[in-house]
């Protein structure tokens, strides 16, 4: 593949995960990803065991090397990887080789489910009758989490934090759907409704390695407001979403310049809109973190986090240390 | 002096729809209101040159597809044959130009254009294809397609109508014509543009990044849902009206009257999911307005003899059969190609009418109808303002970040025209000689 292809191969994969990462979620993205995995190796047509063996560690290196990082995913693929490698032995052709990485997606779809499960199990528990619920993020996991907290019998209110209005008008929706009571307020005026707030519910996209929580844009004010007001935070995040690499790259900024119109006189006004994608909210602020395992507190969880690290930088140095392009099967 | 009056009314909205800096309905409106203005037709006269067949016709058709186009079946058709495709370029291409094609056979190409390029853009963006190249193949495909049936393409709808040609005459008889342009276009742009259809199915990371981009394509155009009801009326009802068109010669009902009866029906049958205000939204009136204006002002040029001036000139040619047939194909689908076809094909059926009045006796005679409707639609490819289809594809591709110049177009256009020429000259004299 020529230098320019696979550069605008790499730039295509970023552009999808990025987009598919803001319109579902990662959750929803990782398990695109899985079936399409599996949908393409099904439909490839690569007879060399080796070539495809050398084509999925490229396939793997790409993954792992989108603007932003999908962590669900890279940890999907380090999973697979790992799998690769414990049947070696057994994988004698191309079949062979779809085999396994076909059994594995099923079985990390399965593992997926049940910890997303475990979550929306814990964090329902969390939830009591006469609760006001502050949610801003526009999470899966909280979404079903106070749907699965209003199935069990909870009678609670929820204040939607209005941010974009794409992403508010999901949640409206969604809660609609669930029948359960909301109100949705802009949330720069969340000081006004405080002190109805019993909890306030995040979800992430990952943690990195600095114990920040990556969110969506505007849960860092949000946060440290209702911190102040001593109301209690909950972070819902799997562990399977960490980021075990070495921080990098701050932020993900787009930044437009808009040309405004304005009815009343026609003037136009140009000014330059800077637009950040996500907000990164110190771990520390959060009272819980709940994962799959069951509440952890802001120190257990950067104990998890390190022992994760650890695990997969063994991995990285082994695979991918290098530079090289090559592997050997 | 009449006759120079109103051959300069012609040719003068002729030049403007060319520049194409005013509104071409108001233009032709103007030039038709002028000549009942000036006497040269009298209110009944003007009244009498419409032919009401064909704008019955085409307003039922605009009904049909200003419902259709509510059920989001367009969407779910194309989202499904991409996911088939697994994100193969080829694949995606000849299903993009494949449905276009089919589509415009049955349904107005503007509309068909619109339904299509938003999903086109998105697959090609997504799956890092010319975006330029499927515009432009879209626009020509919905020409193409357009060729085969009396109701795909306006130029035919008016050649049927008024030489009373039916559904099937034009299917039987242009079936083959169509096909070898097809076949030619696609294979003229697969070798001029292979580096844009390399296949990736022996590449696993760019067949995992094209599936992922289609899956992606699907659920953003399948979000908004098909609905059932609406698109298994249309259906229904589009079926039911293709089988009337091919049976009308024995149902004995008028083919305007078919397209207004299909209209009515699924508007009436859909009213509660499509308010008919809505679909009345969707009607194109500027298109018929255009239609009313186009015969006053065609019938203003038989009133004073000048379309039997052009009658006697061309009927020079008529010892030379088959050089006449290539005159028209060459001669009137050059000049679609850079002018708006539907006045030209206006003006040369009662033309044509009067060549086969003086050529009485000669076989084929035919052969002049379907020369000129291959050569007003395969014609019109050669710019973008050669068809409506195409001049809406480009601007709609602006709207989505794809810039197409005039330049763009005509590099594809006109090589894809003069093989579309070449095919319906070949297929013209086959027809004549053997």
């Amino acid at each position: 593949m020529s230098e320019n292809i696979k550069n605008k191969t790499s730039e295509r994969l970023s552009n999808i995960f990025r987009v598919i990462e803001e319109e579902k979620g990662s959750i929803k993205l990782a398990e695109f990803v899985m079936e399409t995995l599996e949908v393409t190796l099904d439909s490839v047509k690569i007879t060399n065991i080796n070539d495809l063996y050398q084509q999925f560690y490229d396939l793997f290196k790409e993954v792992k090397n989108t603007q932003p990082r999908i962590s669900l995913v890279i940890y999907y693929f380090y999973d697979l990887w790992e799998e690769l490698q414990r049947e070696k032995s057994n994988i004698k052709d191309v079949d062979d080789f779809r085999k396994v990485i076909i059994s594995t997606t099923k079985r990390i779809k399965n593992d997926s489910d049940n910890d997303f499960k475990a979550i929306v199990r814990n964090g329902a528990e969390l939830v009591e009758n006469d609760d006001v619920v502050l949610v801003h993020s526009h999470s899966l996991t909280v979404k079903e989490v106070l749907a699965t907290a209003a199935k069990n019998g909870k009678r609670f209110k929820v204040i939607i934090a209005e941010q974009e209005t794409d992403k508010t008008i999901v949640m409206v929706e969604f809660f609609t759907k669930a029948k359960i009571s909301f109100t949705v307020v802009p949330e720069y005026m969340l000081s006004h409704i405080a002190e109805n707030v019993t909890k306030v519910f995040f979800g992430a996209t990952t943690l990195d390695q600095e114990q920040q929580f990556v969110c969506d844009a505007g849960s860092y004010s949000v946060l440290a407001e209702f911190h102040a007001e001593h109301i209690p935070n909950y972070m819902f995040l799997s562990t399977k979403k960490f980021s075990l690499w070495p921080t990098s790259k701050k932020h993900e900024t787009f930044k437009t310049t808009q040309n405004k119109v304005y009815a009343s006189n026609k003037k136009v006004l140009n000014y330059e809109r800077i637009k950040f994608s996500h907000d990164r909210v110190p771990a520390d602020l959060f009272n819980y973190i709940i994962t799959e395992s069951g509440k952890m507190t802001p120190a257990q969880i950067k104990d998890l986090y390190f022992e994760r690290y650890e695990k997969q930088e063994k991995m990285r140095n082994e695979f991918f240390s290098d530079n090289t392009d090559a592997v050997d099967f | 002096m009449e006759m120079i009056f109103a051959v300069g009314v012609f040719i003068f909205c002729m030049i403007l729809l060319f520049i194409e800096r005013f509104d071409n309905t108001m233009v032709v409106l103007a030039g038709a209101v002028l000549l009942v203005a000036s006497g040269i037709l009298s209110w009944e006269e003007a009244i009498h040159s419409i032919d009401f067949e064909m704008i019955a016709l085409l307003l039922g058709l605009m009904i049909m597809v200003g419902i259709v186009q509510h059920s989001g079946i367009f969407s779910w058709l194309n989202t499904k044959i991409a996911t088939v495709s697994r994100g193969n370029p080829l694949a995606i291409f000849l299903m993009l130009i494949g449905m276009t094609a089919l589509a415009s056979t049955f349904l107005n190409n503007v509309t068909v254009v619109i339904l299509m390029i938003p999903i086109a853009i998105a697959l090609a963006k997504n799956l890092g294809m010319n975006s330029k190249l499927i515009v432009i193949a879209l626009a020509m495909f919905s020409n193409i397609g357009g060729t085969l049936t009396l109701i795909g393409d306006p130029p035919n709808t008016l050649i049927g109508i008024q030489a009373n040609l039916s559904f099937m005459n034009f299917v039987s008889n242009l079936w083959i014509p169509v096909l070898l342009t097809s076949i030619s276009v696609i294979a003229y742009i697969l070798y001029v543009y292979k580096h844009s259809f390399r296949s990736i199915s022996k590449n696993l990371t760019q067949s995992f990044v094209n599936t992922m981009a289609v899956r992606r394509v699907a659920y953003q155009f399948l979000e908004k849902g098909i609905n059932k009801y609406v698109a298994i009326a249309s259906i229904l009802i589009l079926i039911g009206t293709i089988i009337a068109f091919i049976f009308q010669p024995w149902i004995g009902i008028s083919i305007g009257v078919i397209g207004l009866i299909s209209g009515a029906v699924l508007a009436i049958v859909t009213y509660k999911q499509v308010p008919f205000q809505k679909v009345l939204h969707e009607v194109e009136w500027d298109s018929l307005l255009f239609f009313v204006a186009l015969f006053v002002l065609v019938g203003a040029l038989e009133k004073v003899g000048f379309l039997e001036i052009i009658t006697n000139f061309i009927s020079q040619f008529a010892d030379n059969y088959a050089l006449l047939l290539l005159m028209i194909i060459w001669i009137i689908g050059l000049a679609s190609s850079v002018i708006n076809t539907i006045p030209f094909v206006a003006l040369m059926i009662p033309v044509i009418y009067e060549l086969q009045a003086q050529m009485a006796g000669q076989p084929d005679l035919d052969l002049l109808w379907w020369a000129l409707a291959l050569a007003a639609c395969l014609g019109a490819n050669g710019t973008v303002v050669g068809s409506s289809a195409s001049y809406i594809a480009v601007e709609l591709a602006k709207k989505h970040g794809v810039n197409i110049s005039t330049l763009d177009f005509a590099k594809v256009g006109m090589p894809v025209t003069l093989i579309s020429l070449t095919a319906a000259s070949i297929f013209i004299l086959g027809r004549l000689y053997i």
